[in-house]
């Protein structure tokens, strides 16, 4: 019997040692991260419009906002030019909460953003995940005897990552994101070994080009390979 | 000593009622509606390629999103058209709580989103109401109401006679608010996945902007 705790939200070094998976960083460290961030794009006037304003004073800008301030003003904006936008195969999803018996453990997660095939406004077999966490507001990070919540947001991530390979029954990768202030990390996971790439600043803008290539990457990748 | 219940979320109506607030309904019926919604906008090609990219499809998109869909693909590129964008003299705050005890009545809301005077993001001096309607978290949730309560709660902390300016999002309609003293005001509601619609409703916030920066600031 699976052990039902709803409560917990598992440590990304916990789900390690209970789904004995394997960790590797680095974009060069697993073939298919390295399929995934070695690519590059290029905007069009529209999109370098929109790409000039979301970053015009967003060094200065982006230590004051919450979540909800970083992805009204900011993600929203990175995701369209990232191509994300639903299609007839597949849809965005917003705070989904998703949930399955993985092994001995009753795994729940609330999934900020993600990919998947579904209808109307039920997701059925998700692609990528996108979970996200703002430094500024509690907890702090590295304060003694508080929450590291960097950990806990990949802990969520690789939550979703179980569950989804338990929903979508097959062998395909499954795709992700976190999003940490201004810091995005990207991650694969493909049977038990997940890789990390390096991290990319979106203050900076060649990283943040280098963002939305990845998000293109991805839905080539999607509709390529993973779709049914 | 005021009646605090702070899960109790009024209606409208009631509103009206505990405050003795009258209700004008129409772009033409008061004169700061007139000012505010009398006017047009014009896009670069930049604001061109937002305004198409967001508007394509959207009438069978809409149907499927829920707020948050709602937000994330469609209200963050309509304030960003509407020019309601962070300076230094004021800011965009989301999900908000604020409280107060107006008349004796304790009010409590969560506004969507606030454009308000404030420090990093602690929301200070309110001017601007933003309450979308949520089918999925809030399904028996007066939008209106909420909108309501948050003005009424301006009202008590900016301890000024300014006017409160404010909109609801109920799916695809869009409705601007004014309060100003007791009489709050309500315009003609706006089809957003009409263009003609969607273009003038950008116009309105572009023209609260410019009442924002000439009237309401200190």
């Amino acid at each position: 019997m699976a052990k039902q705790n709803k409560e917990k939200a598992y440590k990304e070094a916990e789900l390690i040692e209970m789904y004995s998976l394997n960790r590797l960083t680095g974009n060069g460290e697993h073939p298919l991260m390295e399929e995934w961030t070695n690519t590059m794009t290029t905007l069009n006037a529209g999109e370098q419009y929109i790409f000039d304003l979301i970053t015009e004073n967003l060094g200065g800008q982006i230590m004051g906002w919450n979540e909800e301030m970083l992805k009204m003003n900011f993600i929203a904006f990175v995701l369209k030019l990232g191509y994300l936008s639903e299609t007839k195969h597949y849809k965005t999803y917003y705070e989904s909460m998703i949930e399955a018996t993985v092994g001995q453990y009753f795994l729940k997660v609330k999934a900020d953003m993600m990919i998947a095939k579904g209808i109307l406004e039920t997701p059925k077999t998700p692609y990528f995940y996108f979970q996200e966490y703002t430094p500024r507001f509690p907890p702090i990070r590295g304060e003694v005897g508080g929450k590291d919540p960097k950990g806990d947001v990949v802990g969520q991530l690789l939550e979703a990552f179980l569950i989804a390979q338990e929903k979508n029954k097959n062998d395909k990768p499954l795709y992700g994101c976190t999003v940490y202030g201004r810091e995005w990390e990207f991650y694969v996971i493909e049977g038990k070994n997940y890789c990390i790439s390096k991290v990319y600043n979106c203050t900076n803008d060649g990283d943040l080009l280098q963002i939305i290539a990845i998000l293109r990457k991805f839905k080539e990748i999607l509709e390529t390979r993973l779709l049914d | 000593m005021a009646k605090q219940n702070k899960v109790k979320a009024y209606q409208e109506a009631e509103l009206i009622k505990m405050f003795g607030l009258t209700r004008i309904a129409g772009n033409d019926e008061h004169p700061l509606m007139q000012e505010w919604t009398t006017c047009t906008a014009t896009f670069n090609q930049g604001e061109q390629y937002i305004f198409d990219l967001i508007t394509r499809d959207l009438i069978r998109k809409i149907v499927g999103w829920n707020e948050e869909m709602l937000k994330m693909n469609f209200i963050a590129f309509v304030l960003e058209l509407g020019h309601l964008g962070e300076t230094e003299r004021y800011k965009t705050y989301y999900e908000n709580t604020i409280e107060a005890t107006v008349q004796n009545y304790f009010l409590k809301v969560k506004a969507d989103m606030v454009i308000a005077k404030g420090i990093l993001e602690i929301a200070e001096t309110p001017y601007f109401y933003f309450q979308e309607y949520k089918k999925v978290k809030d399904p028996k949730g007066d939008v209106t109401g909420q909108l309501l309560e948050a003005f009424l709660i301006a009202q008590e902390k900016n301890k000024n006679e300014r006017p409160i300016y404010g909109c609801t999002v109920f799916g695809r309609e869009w409705e601007f608010y004014i309060l100003m003293g007791k009489d709050f005001c309500v315009s003609r509601p706006y089809l957003c996945t009409t263009n003609s619609d969607l273009i003038q409703i950008i116009a309105i916030l572009r023209k609260f902007k410019e009442i924002l920066e000439t009237r309401l600031l200190d």
